[in-house]
C-alpha cells in the first residue's frame, strides 16, 4: 500500500504544495501556519522534521493523520489519502503530549486503542503485555492513567503509537517529559523499527535526537521548508578539515604548524575532543543501576515487544500485510499520479 | 542504524543484543505487588462493596425486627439498587468487549459515565430517592392516589435527572476528548468519525437503558409494596387494582356524523357567509372546523329536562378483564354564575337505571370542574361490545335563574368509559421504553450539538431542545399569546397566509415592535416544528392513570423518537464533525 517513486523506491509520505491557513469565525485568514510545503519520505527512512515553535511541524503532522484539511496541495500517506482509514491501519502516532483518558487504567488505555484496530481479544492481550513489559509499567497497569505521572503517561502512549505494529511511526517529540534513560530507549525502539524497514517521521527540537538517528531532515519556519536533505549534507562545512589523532605533544604539534605554513594554512583551533553530555549521563545511571542503587518513578523498560522486534514477514495477511500487487490497485492511483510524477 | 552514531558510553555498557533496552530494576516500592501494605488495600478494596452491602442488610433486618417494616425495605431497596447497578455495569462491559472501533468507543464513554462525579451522584440520587419517596407520602391520603402519586412523581423524576445526566454526559465527552485532544489520538487510528459518534451514542443509549431498567425495576417494586398497604375502604382499594396498577383502554361516545348533521352544518355554514363573507373568505376551512367543533360541544350538553345518549362501541366484552369498568367524566354547568356549582343527573345503562339501591334508582351529586370516576359493572356492556350511558339532567333551577343549569362535558377525555385489557407490568415495560427513545434522542441531540460547538452551548442547545420538546404545546400557546394569533383550528397554509397578512399589516401601521414580534414568531415556531413533542408520547402519565400504551403507540414512539430523529442527528453532527478541523491555529 506504498507509492512507487520515480527511482522505484517506496514512498510513505508524499506532500505536494500543502498549505494551511486558520480561519476566525468569519472566515477571515488569521494564521498561514504552513505554506507551499513539498515532502517526500520513502520507506524506511527516519525522517526528521524540526523547527522551533510555531514552524508548522504539528499542523504538518496533523494534515498527515487527516485530522486537519489542507487548504491547498495534496497529500498521500501511505498512498492513501490522509482521511482513508485503510492508511490509519499501519500509522502509529504519538502526539507531543499523551492526551489519554484519565479514569482508564494503563491496561485499559492499550485496550481501548486495541479495539479501534479490531485487534483480536488473544492478540491484543498478548501485545499490550509486551507492550507494557516494554515500557515499564507493568506493576501500574491498573492504575487509572490520571494519577500516573508525566513520564509514565508518555510511556503509555508510545505504547499506544506500537500497538497495531505500524508500518508509517509519526513520533511528534517522542522524548519531551522523559528522563534521559526513557529517552535512550526511544532512541533505541526507533532505530530497532528503521532496521526492519519501518518508516518514522520524528518531529522533535533535540537537534542531537535528529542527529543521531535521522537519515534526511526537513528544517521548517513560518511554515516553510527551509532546508532539506541528508544530515551529511546539511551538516557538513564545505571550508574547513577535521582531523583526530591522539594527544598531541607541542613538539609535533610545531611540526604540524610549520607544515600548514608552508601550504599558506594556519592551525586555527586546537583542542581536546569532548565526550557529549548525554553519554556521560547514561554511564553514570548504568553505573549505579549495576550496583543496587534504587530509584522511585516508572520502572525502565523490558525489552522491545516480541512483535515489534521480530524480522519482517516475507508476505504477510491482515492490515499492516506489505504491499501487493491487488494493494497497489486500490492506492488512489489519481492522487499518486498528481503526486510522485510531479 | 549503524551503532556508531551512539554515544560510546552506552556503546561499551549496552546489552548484547542490540534491539534490547536497558533493562533495570527500578521498581519503587508503592509498584510492589509484594508490598504487604498494597497487598492489605488490594484484600479491602475487593470486599469493601461486599461489606457496605451486608451492613446495609444488617441495618434493614434490624429495621424490619424492630417493626419499622417500610424502613427495612426502602434500605434494602437502595441496597438492590446499588448492586443492581454494579451488576449492570459489569454486564455492559461483557457486551462491549468486541474489537471494533464503535464498541471500542462506546465501552470508553460507559467507563467515562462511571468515572465522572456527577453522573455517579445522580445515579445515587435515583437510587437512594427511589425507595425513599414511599416514606414521604402522607400515610392519611387514599391509597389509589399515594400509588398515583409515587408513579408519576418518581418516573417523572428519574426521567428529568436521566436526561439531565445524557445530556451532560454526551456533551462532556465529546467536547471534552475535542478540548483535551484525546480526540487526535483516537481519529489518527483506524476509526471513521461517524463511528466516533455513533460508539458514543450506543454506549449512552446502553448505559441509559440499564438506569432506566433499574429505575423501572425499583419503582414496579416500590409501587407494589406501597399498595400492599392498608386501604381506606374496599372503594379505594378497588381504585388500586382497577385504575392505577392496571392497564385500561377508553372509549369515547362518538357523536353523529351522518347526512342530517352534515347538512346542518352546511346551513350554518352558509348563514355565517352571508352574515360576515369577509370574514369567513379569510379562511372557510377554519370556519368550518370551528361551526363542527361548536356542534360536536352542543352534542356533549345535556340541557335543563332533556335525557341524552351516549353510545361507547368497541368494548370487547371478552377482553375486559375485570368485573368493573370507569365511567370518567368532569361535567361542567354552562350558563351557571356559580363556578364551583355541583351538577345532578341521573344515569341509565343500555336503558337500565343506575345504581338502583333498595328499589330505588339513585340520582349523582357531582362537583364541576372536577374529574369524577363511577364504577359501572362491567356486566352491563351488550354482548356487540356497545355500552349506552343516558344522563337525565336533575338540576334544580338556581335563584335568579329562568331555568336548570344544563351540563356539558368535554368532547374527549370529559366523558369516557375506561376498561381494562391488559396488566400493569406489560404496560409498565412499553411505557418505559418510550422513556428509553426519548432519552436515545436526547443523546443524539447533545452529540450533534458537541460535534460543532463548545461545551457551554452545546449543553444550553440540549437543554433549549429538552425543555422544548417537553413544553412544545406550552410554548406553541405563548407564541401565539405573544404574537396576538389565534392559531386553534388553522391548516399551516392559512397559518402561513394570516402571518404574512399580520405582517404586512403592521409594516403598514409603522408597528415595527409588533412586526418583529412576527417575524420571531416564525423562527421559533420552525424550530418548535424541528423538535418532536415528548407530550404526544406521555407515557409516564399513562402509566401512572392506569391506561394502556398500545405496542403500536409504543413501537413508533421508539421508531421516532429513538430511531428516526437520533439517525438525522447523527447523521447532521457526522456531518459537521466530518467538516470541521479538530486543531485550532492556537494549538
Amino acid at each position: 500500500m506504498v507509492a512507487q517513486g520515480e527511482a522505484g523506491n517506496d514512498i510513505d509520505i508524499a506532500c505536494a504544495g500543502v498549505t494551511k491557513v486558520f480561519r476566525d469565525f468569519w472566515m477571515r485568514p488569521r494564521v498561514r501556519a504552513v505554506e507551499n510545503v513539498d515532502l517526500e519520505v520513502r520507506r524506511g527512512q527516519i525522517y526528521g522534521l524540526l523547527g522551533p515553535n510555531g514552524s508548522g511541524k504539528s499542523t504538518t503532522i496533523k494534515m498527515l493523520l487527516g485530522l486537519l484539511q489542507p487548504t491547498a496541495g495534496r497529500i498521500a500517506v501511505l498512498g492513501k489519502r490522509p482521511k482513508d482509514v485503510e492508511a490509519k491501519r499501519s500509522i502509529g502516532y504519538l502526539p507531543e503530549e499523551s492526551y489519554l483518558y484519565r479514569f482508564l487504567s494503563g491496561r485499559e488505555t492499550l485496550e481501548y486503542y486495541g479495539r479501534l484496530f479490531k485487534l483480536e481479544r488473544q492478540a491484543r492481550r498478548e501485545r499490550i503485555d509486551m507492550l507494557l513489559d516494554m515500557v515499564g509499567l507493568e506493576a501500574v497497569q491498573d492504575r487509572p492513567v490520571g494519577e500516573y505521572s508525566k513520564g509514565m503517561q508518555r510511556r503509555i502512549g508510545l505504547a499506544q503509537s506500537l500497538i497495531n505494529d505500524p508500518q508509517l511511526l509519526i513520533l511528534d517529540e517522542p522524548t519531551s517529559g522523559m528522563d534521559p534513560v526513557g529517552a535512550r530507549q526511544i532512541k533505541d525502539l526507533i532505530a530497532t523499527l528503521a532496521a526492519r524497514g519501518k518508516t518514522v517521521l520524528l518531529c522533535s527540537h533535540l537537534l542531537s535526537d535528529v542527529e543521531d538517528l535521522c537519515d534526511r531532515v526537513a528544517i521548517m519556519y513560518g511554515g516553510k521548508v527551509r532546508a532539506e536533505g541528508t544530515c551529511e549534507e546539511l551538516l557538513q562545512q564545505e571550508d574547513a578539515t577535521l582531523l583526530e589523532t591522539s594527544e598531541l605533544p607541542e613538539p609535533v604539534l610545531a611540526e604540524v604548524r610549520a607544515v600548514l605554513q608552508r601550504h599558506d594554512l594556519a592551525l586555527n583551533k586546537v583542542e581536546r575532543p569532548r565526550r557529549r553530555l548525554e553519554s556521560l549521563f547514561l554511564e553514570i545511571v548504568e553505573t549505579a543501576r549495576k550496583e543496587g542503587v534504587q530509584t522511585s518513578g516508572a520502572a525502565n523498560g523490558g525489552a522491545v515487544a516480541e512483535f515489534l522486534a521480530r524480522p519482517e514477514p516475507v508476505a504477510e495477511e491482515g492490515p499492516q500485510a506489505a504491499a501487493t500487487p491487488d494493494d497497489q490497485a486500490a492506492v488512489d492511483a489519481e492522487l499518486l499520479d498528481s503526486l510522485v510524477k510531479r | 542504524m549503524s551503532t556508531d552514531l551512539l554515544p560510546a558510553g552506552l556503546v561499551a555498557t549496552a546489552p548484547a543484543d542490540e534491539n534490547a533496552f536497558v533493562h533495570g530494576d527500578g521498581i519503587p516500592s508503592w509498584f510492589d505487588d509484594e508490598n504487604p501494605r498494597g497487598r492489605r488495600r488490594k484484600w479491602l478494596g475487593k470486599f469493601k462493596q461486599p461489606a457496605v452491602a451486608l451492613g446495609a442488610l444488617a441495618l434493614a433486618g434490624g429495621l424490619w425486627l424492630a417493626g419499622w417494616q417500610s424502613s427495612a425495605i426502602s434500605v434494602a431497596g437502595v441496597v438492590a439498587l446499588a448492586a443492581g447497578f454494579v451488576l449492570g455495569v459489569a454486564a455492559l462491559r461483557r457486551i462491549l468487549s468486541g474489537s471494533y472501533p464503535v464498541i471500542g468507543v462506546a465501552r470508553a464513554i460507559v467507563e467515562e459515565a462511571i468515572g465522572t462525579r456527577l453522573s455517579i451522584l445522580l445515579v445515587m440520587l435515583v437510587v437512594v430517592s427511589l425507595p425513599i419517596l414511599p416514606l414521604l407520602l402522607d400515610p392519611s391520603e387514599r391509597l389509589a392516589y399515594r400509588v398515583q402519586f409515587f408513579l408519576s412523581w418518581s418516573l417523572s423524576g428519574a426521567s428529568v435527572l436521566l436526561a439531565l445526566i445524557t445530556i451532560a454526559l454526551c456533551c462532556s465527552s465529546v467536547c471534552g476528548d475535542i478540548d483535551s485532544r484525546r480526540i487526535h489520538m483516537s481519529l489518527s487510528k483506524p476509526m471513521r468519525r461517524w463511528e466516533y459518534l455513533f460508539g458514543k451514542w450506543l454506549g449512552v443509549i446502553l448505559l441509559d437503558l440499564l438506569l432506566v431498567a433499574l429505575v423501572g425495576i425499583g419503582v414496579y417494586a416500590f409501587a407494589f409494596a406501597l399498595a400492599r398497604s392498608p386501604a381506606a375502604d374496599p372503594a379505594d382499594r378497588l381504585a388500586v387494582d382497577e385504575q392505577v396498577l392496571t392497564a385500561r383502554a377508553s372509549a369515547q361516545p362518538v357523536h353523529p356524523r351522518g347526512a342530517e348533521f352534515e347538512q346542518s352544518v352546511a346551513a350554518t355554514i352558509e348563514e355565517i357567509r352571508k352574515d360576515d363573507p369577509t370574514t369567513f373568505n379569510k379562511d372557510p376551512e377554519r370556519a368550518r372546523k370551528r361551526i363542527m367543533s361548536q356542534r360536536v360541544h352542543e352534542w356533549h350538553t345535556v340541557t335543563a329536562d332533556v335525557v341524552s345518549s351516549f353510545v361507547f362501541h368497541g368494548l370487547d366484552v371478552k377482553a375486559i378483564k375485570a368485573p368493573v369498568v370507569q365511567l370518567r367524566l368532569e361535567p361542567f354547568a354552562d350558563n351557571s354564575s356559580i363556578s364551583r356549582a355541583d351538577v345532578r343527573f341521573a344515569l341509565w345503562l343500555n336503558e337500565r337505571p343506575f345504581p338502583v339501591r333498595n328499589g330505588i334508582h339513585e340520582d349523582y351529586t357531582l362537583t364541576t370542574g372536577m374529574v369524577h370516576t363511577i364504577d359501572l359493572p362491567a356486566s352491563a356492556i351488550a354482548e356487540d361490545g356497545t355500552l349506552k350511558v343516558t344522563i337525565a339532567n336533575r338540576n334544580l333551577i338556581m335563584p335568579g335563574e329562568a331555568r336548570p343549569t344544563s351540563i356539558s362535558f368535554t368532547p374527549g377525555a370529559g366523558l369516557e368509559v375506561l376498561y381494562r385489557v391488559g396488566a400493569f407490568g406489560g404496560n409498565f415495560i412499553r411505557g418505559l421504553a418510550v422513556v428509553w427513545a426519548k432519552l436515545a434522542m436526547l443523546a443524539a441531540t447533545a452529540l450533534a450539538a458537541a460535534a460543532w460547538l463548545g461545551f457551554p452551548t452545546a449543553l444550553l442547545a440540549s437543554f433549549m431542545v429538552y425543555v422544548t420538546a417537553v413544553a412544545s404545546g406550552f410554548f406553541a400557546d405563548a407564541i401565539d399569546i405573544y404574537t396576538g394569533l389565534d392559531r386553534r383550528d388553522a391548516s399551516l397554509v392559512a397559518m402561513v397566509r394570516l402571518r404574512l397578512g399580520m405582517l404586512a399589516e403592521r409594516i403598514q401601521k409603522a408597528e415595527w415592535w409588533e412586526a418583529m414580534k412576527t417575524v420571531g414568531s416564525y423562527f421559533a415556531d420552525g424550530f418548535l416544528a424541528l423538535i418532536p413533542s415528548f407530550g404526544r408520547f406521555d407515557s409516564i402519565t399513562q402509566i401512572a392513570t392506569g391506561r394502556v400504551i398500545p405496542l403500536a403507540e409504543s413501537l413508533s414512539g421508539i421508531l421516532i423518537l429513538g430511531v428516526g430523529y437520533p439517525l438525522l442527528l447523527l447523521v447532521a453532527g457526522w456531518l459537521l464533525l466530518e467538516r470541521r478541523d479538530l486543531v485550532s491555529s492556537a494549538s
